[in-house]
């Protein structure tokens, strides 16, 4: 009986540690509840063409590797991508909240699984974001502060808010 | 509040000075209404039973102090955290529950974060939280009793101390005497103002509400460990419900967390280590539990 429990503990260590990596902090509808607070919102389904693919890498200079987009809208045409970038080995993925004239409004982490870089999930970083829209640099360095120790996190979720930046303008004629 | 509040008015009539005195205290007993945690109808019982992710419209006041106690968070890395509460209600600092009974343990994980200030005066909870304003909400209502008292027209000198926040408006300089925070009938000259906010924490009166007893209410919120000894230490700010966040930055964070907070709100502050009096605070952290109290008084 006694040599039974010693398997336990140690069958339960590697398990929770497994836990501790793959973090999901918020889910899509609470990330909507917190950008649009009140507000009914819409689920809508859009698939890039080979066209708007191009002209997205073409004017953000980043690859789309997802041509399916996840984009919920607002009655008042507020948007929330969520989106994903790899971090350092792993996806981070993440909601970019749109004010309906297309500026940020918000930037939130929705799963993080890296040990490192969680940075990214403060706040205060997280707010430079706000305001910002296609027109802007969007470049870590130069008006997204850099995080030491969080160089990459912030570096790929900085550019991928630049591509959904891109995406917006290159879809928002044709949003149901 | 839990404390005492004294209002002292120089005005151009007694009928008028009376008039600011009472301006004052309704603007003490609407922060008391809105920000006591004791109360389940204040707005931060209300929060203590918001569901996640719903908005909940609060005061605009309350959401200032909220505000405030955020942007202390963000600079003092997390140091000062008003979801203290729930660790607190553990201990016996506060009432229990809360508004949900046996829920105490689940408040402890919550972090300032975990709040998001929404336009309009809302406010979204990303977890259960209990939100404790204790000290910035007294140093608050001192900060609107003032304006308050202010608006009485001849009002020319107002004195305002709520347990050691305190704020000074008047002609001519006042000076400011610090209780010992070792021995509670010694006091010592901190200097001169005519206008200041001052804020006092620490010290062996910290350790007086506990249900321990030697535990003061004071504790590092990412290990949740109550501090047993504290230093006495007073901050010099614009407003006082920044100087008394500032006291528990000071007692708690690293010496350059500390500092930087300090400098960023050009604050100053004086510490008392040993019942020998306040010196200027030139670095060093405070945060480490030095010893349990002396059996025997100091």
């Amino acid at each position: 009986m006694r040599k039974s429990v010693f398997w336990m503990t140690a069958l339960g260590a590697p398990a929770a540690l497994q836990v501790a990596h793959a973090e999901v902090y918020l889910t899509a509808d609470q990330a909507l509840a917190l950008m649009f607070p009140g507000e009914k919102t819409k689920a809508l389904t859009l698939e890039l063409t080979p066209a708007e693919t191009d002209q997205i890498q073409k004017s953000s200079g980043e690859p789309v590797d997802e041509k399916k987009l996840s984009l919920w809208k607002t009655a008042d045409g507020g948007l929330m991508f969520v989106d994903q970038v790899v971090g350092k080995h792993d996806f981070i993925t993440y909601a970019l909240g749109l004010t309906p004239e297309g500026k940020v409004k918000d930037v939130e982490i929705l799963e993080y699984k890296e040990t490192f870089g969680k940075q990214v999930m403060e706040k205060g970083w997280r707010a430079q974001f706000a305001g910002k829209g296609s027109a802007d640099p969007l470049t870590v360095g130069k008006d997204i502060k850099n995080y030491s120790g969080a160089t990459l996190s912030s570096t790929h979720v900085t550019r991928g808010v630049k591509r959904l930046l891109q995406t917006y303008e290159t879809i928002k004629n044709r949003l149901p | 509040m839990g404390t005492w509040v004294l209002v002292a008015v120089k005005g151009e009539s007694p009928e008028r000075a009376h008039q600011a005195i009472d301006r004052a205290f309704e603007a003490v007993v609407k922060v008391q209404k809105l920000m006591s945690a004791h109360d389940e109808n204040s707005d931060v019982g209300r929060l203590a039973r918001q569901a996640p992710f719903t908005p909940l419209r609060i005061d605009p006041w309350t959401h200032q102090v909220l505000a405030l106690g955020e942007k202390i968070a963000w600079l003092s890395g997390g140091v000062f955290d008003v979801t203290i509460g729930g660790k607190l209600a553990q201990r016996g600092f506060l009432p229990s529950g809360g508004g949900l009974a046996g829920a105490d343990g689940l408040f402890t994980r919550a972090r300032y974060t975990d709040i998001d200030l929404l336009p309009d005066s809302r406010v979204m909870l990303r977890r259960p939280c209990r939100v404790d304003l204790g000290g910035i909400a007294k140093g608050f209502a001192v900060d609107r009793a003032l304006e308050a008292a202010f608006t009485v027209a001849g009002t020319s000198d107002v004195v305002i101390n709520a347990g050691g926040d305190l704020r000074v408006k008047t002609r001519t300089a006042q000076e400011i005497w610090l209780r010992d925070p070792f021995q509670s009938d010694r006091f010592w000259l901190g200097g001169l103002s005519r206008e200041g906010a001052f804020a006092s924490s620490g010290g062996r009166e910290a350790a007086r509400e506990s249900r321990q007893g030697d535990e003061t209410p004071i504790a590092l919120p990412g290990s949740g460990r109550f501090q047993s000894w504290l230093p006495g230490v007073t901050v010099a700010a614009g407003e006082c419900a920044l100087a008394d966040a500032l006291t528990k930055v000071l007692l708690l964070a690293p010496a350059p967390t500390a500092r930087k907070a300090l400098e960023e709100f050009k604050a100053r502050a004086l510490v008392a280590r040993d019942g020998q009096g306040f010196r200027d605070w030139e670095g060093g952290s405070l945060s480490a539990p030095i010893s349990r109290w002396p059996k025997r008084g100091l």
